[in-house]
């Protein structure tokens, strides 16, 4: 079986998987990291989204080889419960979470979307969550949550 | 399963000849994992062709553009002379998917997929793009529409693989569009799709190329509507009667997303629509 060497959280990891393996089974199964959250497992629901070298990929449809020698950030890796990122704060405050389980990907699409564009409009914050599916909130609180965070992080 | 990051075409070559059918391609593999998914896939090996770099390429030179079979459709949305190059093929790409899909998913794999629903298609088809294949035998040059054989099958003989596809930029005088109609804008598999490619001479068309995607077992260009269209304006009239002929050169299937009779009515439409956004760029070419 093919050894894949990579970073998670700023931590390298090193194991043995077989090439068909999933990211999202290793960072869940072999890692612990059950923050990354299994949805549809076809690419749909986003539920799964995990940073690759900084960018939003569908951790269920990308075979875990794929990231041999780059870095991956997980939700785990972006914040905790006493120290959230402002996009998780901005979120939660602006009562974008409800059952919580599409949250992880959404906080993983709007990292990934702030990072390239500080001062995103709401059809580009629409546009970049589009791959993300949430049943309780109806979205406009979590985009007005996005949104708040980007006007936060500008000001710091 | 093994997993192999060949670092040139040479090798990805010699191993899918070692392994043969025990062995497959990918590229982004979103929808190679989705066939494993469903299929219980079995296979020896992955080959991987992302890490080799001459497949990275993305060029424009002297109005021919060269895509390679690793560039993602993030890559390629980024790049401001394609996207300003060909705006047709830019739009399809941009409904393609999430940004978590584009940021994987390549142009070549959803020419490899051969999807009748493939949104990339109907552009490369007006385009004119030219499949280049390697092989043991060694190298040769496909047209798009050669390439794509039928649902899921494509002229790939065993141990070949695409390295990159290319095309020539509409030169002046040329305008097109690309038009989609599916249940939600984002993320969504194609009900049907068109791509229009206009040359506009005097305000009228000199000539019209369109290709309808998901209403046949592959892209279907429409000769009746395009001899239909050349030589006239973009009135009204002309419109309407070339959505008539597209709804009636529509071959479409039902299926879970919409019904055959729906499909052949939104080939029209699509038609219609698309026609319609051109003319105002028709006229002013005139």
């Amino acid at each position: 079986m093919p050894m894949l060497e990579m970073t998670v959280n700023g931590r390298a990891v090193k194991l043995e998987v077989d090439g068909l393996c999933t990211l999202l089974d290793v960072l869940r199964d072999d890692l612990g990291l059950k923050g990354t959250k299994v949805g549809c497992h076809e690419g749909e629901c986003g539920a799964c989204s995990v940073l690759l070298d900084g960018e939003a990929v569908n951790s269920c449809l990308l075979p875990a080889m794929k990231a041999h020698g780059r870095s991956v950030v997980t939700i785990e890796g972006l914040g905790t419960v006493d120290d959230p990122h402002p996009v998780q704060k901005a979120i939660a405050d602006a009562g974008g979470a409800q059952c919580g389980y599409c949250t992880p990907g959404f906080v993983i699409s709007a990292v990934a979307l702030l990072r390239r564009n500080p001062q995103p409009s709401v059809e580009e914050v629409r546009e970049a969550v589009a791959g993300n599916l949430c049943r309780c909130t109806g979205y406009t609180r979590i985009v007005r949550g996005i949104l708040d965070a980007a006007e936060l992080m500008s000001k710091k | 399963m093994e997993y192999y990051f060949p670092a040139s075409v040479a090798e990805a070559i010699t191993l899918m000849q070692r392994y043969g059918e025990q062995a497959r391609l990918i590229a982004g593999g979103t929808d190679l994992l989705l066939d494993i998914e469903r299929q219980c896939y079995h296979a020896q090996a992955l080959v991987d062709v992302t890490r080799i770099p001459v497949l990275q390429r993305m060029e424009l030179d002297g109005g021919g553009v060269t895509i390679g079979a690793a560039v993602t459709y993030s890559r390629l949305l980024a790049w401001s002379a394609f996207c300003e190059g060909v705006p047709l093929l830019a739009d399809a790409i941009r409904r393609i998917g999430s940004v978590q899909i584009r940021n994987v998913a390549t142009l070549v794999g959803n020419i490899t997929n051969a999807s009748p629903a493939g949104d990339a298609l109907p552009p490369l088809y007006v385009l004119g793009a030219q499949v280049h294949v390697d092989g043991p035998q060694g190298r040769r040059l496909v047209p798009i529409e050669k390439f794509v054989l039928g649902v899921r099958r494509i002229a790939l003989e065993p141990g070949e693989l695409v390295t990159h596809v290319t095309f020539y930029l509409p030169g002046s005088g040329w305008c097109g569009a690309f038009g989609k109609v599916g249940l939600r804008r984002a993320m969504i598999i194609t009900v049907a799709n068109v791509a229009v490619l206009l040359l506009a001479e005097d305000g009228r068309m000199a000539e019209a190329r369109i290709a309808l995607g998901a209403v046949a077992p592959t892209v279907l260009r429409v000769p009746e509507v395009e001899a239909f269209l050349a030589g006239s304006t973009l009135d009204e009239e002309t419109v309407v009667q070339a959505g008539r002929l597209a709804t009636r050169a529509a071959q479409p299937i039902d299926d879970v997303r919409a019904s055959a009779s729906y499909r052949r009515e939104v080939a029209g439409g699509l038609v219609r629509r698309t026609l319609r956004e051109l003319r105002s760029q028709v006229a002013k070419e005139g």
